[in-house]
This record gives C-alpha cells, sequence and structure tokens, in this order.
C-alpha cells in the first residue's frame, strides 16, 4: 500500500504468454491467407 | 485481438475460472495496439513503395467521401481506431490510473468499445467491398455476434442480482439473515444509484463497506477477512471492518454505511456516511 511507482519489465512469464500471443497471430494469418 | 480481449470480462463475471485471463488483459492490450501499428506501417509501407503517398493523402482528404456509406474512406476509421488504442496503451501503467483517477481511466478504455465499433466497420467498408470470400463477414459477423452475445448475458446476470433485493419501506435494503452473510465474507448488494455496497460478517460483527476499493476500484466484497481486515481481491489493499480505514500507517478510508437488524434480516441504509465513519454492529 504504498506510492512507489517502477518501471514494469518483462519477466519469463510474460515472454512466455507473448510467445502465444504472437503464435496466435501468425496462426491466424496464415490460415487467413490459405482460406481467402 | 480485439474480440478476444472484449470476451475477457463477461467470460470472467460468467465462470471465475476465466479470471487469470482478466490480471494479464491489460498486456494482451498493449501487444494488440503493437499489432494494429505493425498493421498501420505495412500499409503505409505499401503505398511509399509504389511512391503513391500523395494518392492516400487523397484518399483520407476527399471531404465528398466521408458522406457517403459504401464509399466511406475505411482507412480513416482505421486510423481513428489506431489513435484509441495509442492511447488507451500510452496510459496503460498503473501510474496514469492514479494520476486519472480510476473512474477517469476506467472511462476512457472503455473507449476500446468505440475502437473495437470503427475496427467492424474498418474491415466491411474495406477489404470486405474488394474481396467477397465469404468467410471474411462470416468472420466478422460471429466475433461481433459473441462479443455482444457474451455482454448481454453477463449484464443480464449482473441486473439480475442487483435488482434481487426488494426495498424496504424506508430505503434500507435487505441484505439477508446475518448468517447469509459467509463468515469472512460478504454479500453485495447495490443501492438504488447503481452504487454497490459489501456487507461483511467477522463472526458477530458486521459491517457495510463500499464496494470499490479506493486503490483501483476493485470489488472489495469478493475479498476475504484476513488478519481482521477486510481485504481486496485485487491487490490486497486492507481496511478495518469497523470504520472502512486502512490501518496504520497507511491513510485509506472507505466509505461505510449504517447496518441494522430487523426481524431477523441485516438492512443497510443506502445513503453513504463520510470516509472512515465507524458504523459496523455487533448482533449477539
Amino acid at each position: 500500500m504504498s506510492a512507489g511507482f517502477r518501471a514494469v519489465q518483462w519477466n519469463q512469464a510474460k515472454l512466455v504468454y507473448d510467445g502465444i500471443l504472437l503464435a496466435g497471430v501468425a496462426l491466424y494469418i496464415s490460415a487467413y491467407l490459405t482460406l481467402v | 485481438m480485439l474480440t478476444m480481449i472484449l470476451s475477457i470480462g463477461p467470460l470472467a463475471r460468467l465462470d471465475r475460472r476465466f479470471l487469470p485471463l482478466l490480471y494479464n488483459r491489460r498486456h494482451f492490450g498493449v501487444l494488440t495496439f503493437f499489432v494494429v501499428l505493425l498493421h498501420a506501417s505495412f500499409m503505409v509501407e505499401w503505398y511509399a513503395v509504389q511512391h503513391a503517398l500523395p494518392s492516400l493523402y487523397d484518399e483520407l482528404t476527399k471531404v465528398s467521401d466521408y458522406g457517403k456509406f459504401i464509399g466511406f474512406p475505411f482507412k480513416a476509421l482505421g486510423l481513428a481506431a489506431l489513435l484509441i488504442l495509442f492511447l488507451m496503451a500510452a496510459t496503460s501503467h498503473d501510474y496514469w490510473l492514479v494520476f486519472l483517477t480510476p473512474p477517469v481511466w476506467k472511462g476512457l478504455h472503455m473507449a476500446l468499445y468505440v475502437g473495437y465499433g470503427l475496427v467492424v466497420m474498418h474491415v466491411a467498408l474495406g477489404v470486405m467491398q474488394y474481396d467477397y470470400n465469404p468467410f471474411i463477414p462470416a468472420m466478422l459477423a460471429s466475433g461481433f455476434g459473441w462479443v455482444a452475445v457474451l455482454h448481454l448475458v453477463a449484464g443480464w446476470r449482473e441486473r439480475a442480482g442487483d435488482r434481487a433485493g426488494a426495498r424496504g419501506s424506508d430505503g434500507w435494503l435487505p441484505v439477508g439473515p446475518p448468517l447469509s452473510i459467509p463468515d469472512k465474507g460478504a454479500r453485495i448488494v447495490a443501492a438504488p444509484d447503481g452504487e454497490r455496497i459489501a456487507v461483511f460478517r467477522d463472526g458477530a460483527q458486521i459491517g457495510a463497506l463500499s464496494n470499490l476499493c479506493p486503490h483501483q476500484n476493485g470489488p472489495i466484497g469478493e475479498g476475504r477477512i484476513i488478519d481482521g481486515c477486510v481485504t481486496c481481491p485485487w491487490h490486497g489493499y486492507q481496511y478495518r471492518l469497523a470504520d472502512g480505514c486502512a490501518p496504520r500507517p497507511f491513510t485509506e478510508k472507505l466509505v461505510t454505511y449504517h447496518v441494522r437488524i430487523a426481524h431477523g434480516v441485516v438492512e443497510v441504509d443506502p445513503r453513504p456516511l463520510p470516509p472512515g465513519t465507524p458504523a459496523a454492529m455487533s448482533y449477539e
């Protein structure tokens, strides 16, 4: 309950989350290009 | 990506198992902004590579086109959506949440719905006009339909919960018998103006506090009493049940409400007291 602000950097979990999201984006785009 | 992001809110209200998605929603949003920025830069680059940037400029500034529906400059819609996402990404850090105050910050971030509408129209008036593959409108309609249905269902459920308490004759809101409030937990009731009140029970002590945590407006009523203090489930901010004040050395204060027991039913007075007013009662 303090008022300190820290710049929040990436950590392992966030990198995994980002990896999954970007993989999802790549999957979506490739699916789009094949189906459309 | 926006369809998924917009689904997280209602899903989390409908089933608590989706809550972990809610914790990372902000990060998801900032990433979406970057993906959109990439898309925008690819599009501009497409024009630049053909030395056709002036024609892009002409497309966006042809005033007569803005009067049409089918011919509306859809790229302008995309740009507007990009701007909204940029504003949201730029203010996504907690510093802005405090600086703008939680209600203002939340209001700004509700602009995502405007952004979503712009994106839907950007696709409808853009690629759907050139490429007649039925897959595109199917995806667009199903995504939008899914988000709309989810919101309606979750909203219906929340409204039903808020309306469930009938009004007492003098305006006090009935909560239920004292034992219907889980020990060390709360029941949440809604005042006529929509404000939610969390009525906690700690053994034989009953107190009513505002459901909004002063930190980031988290739902205090969904928290528990830990170490003798009401604890907000979002970031663990704590308040005494007796008077809604955070224990020293912290200075946060919650709005409190009078409670009474009438005919064996706990009732709460929806008129708020100044933050930090002692208002809890013991019923034994």
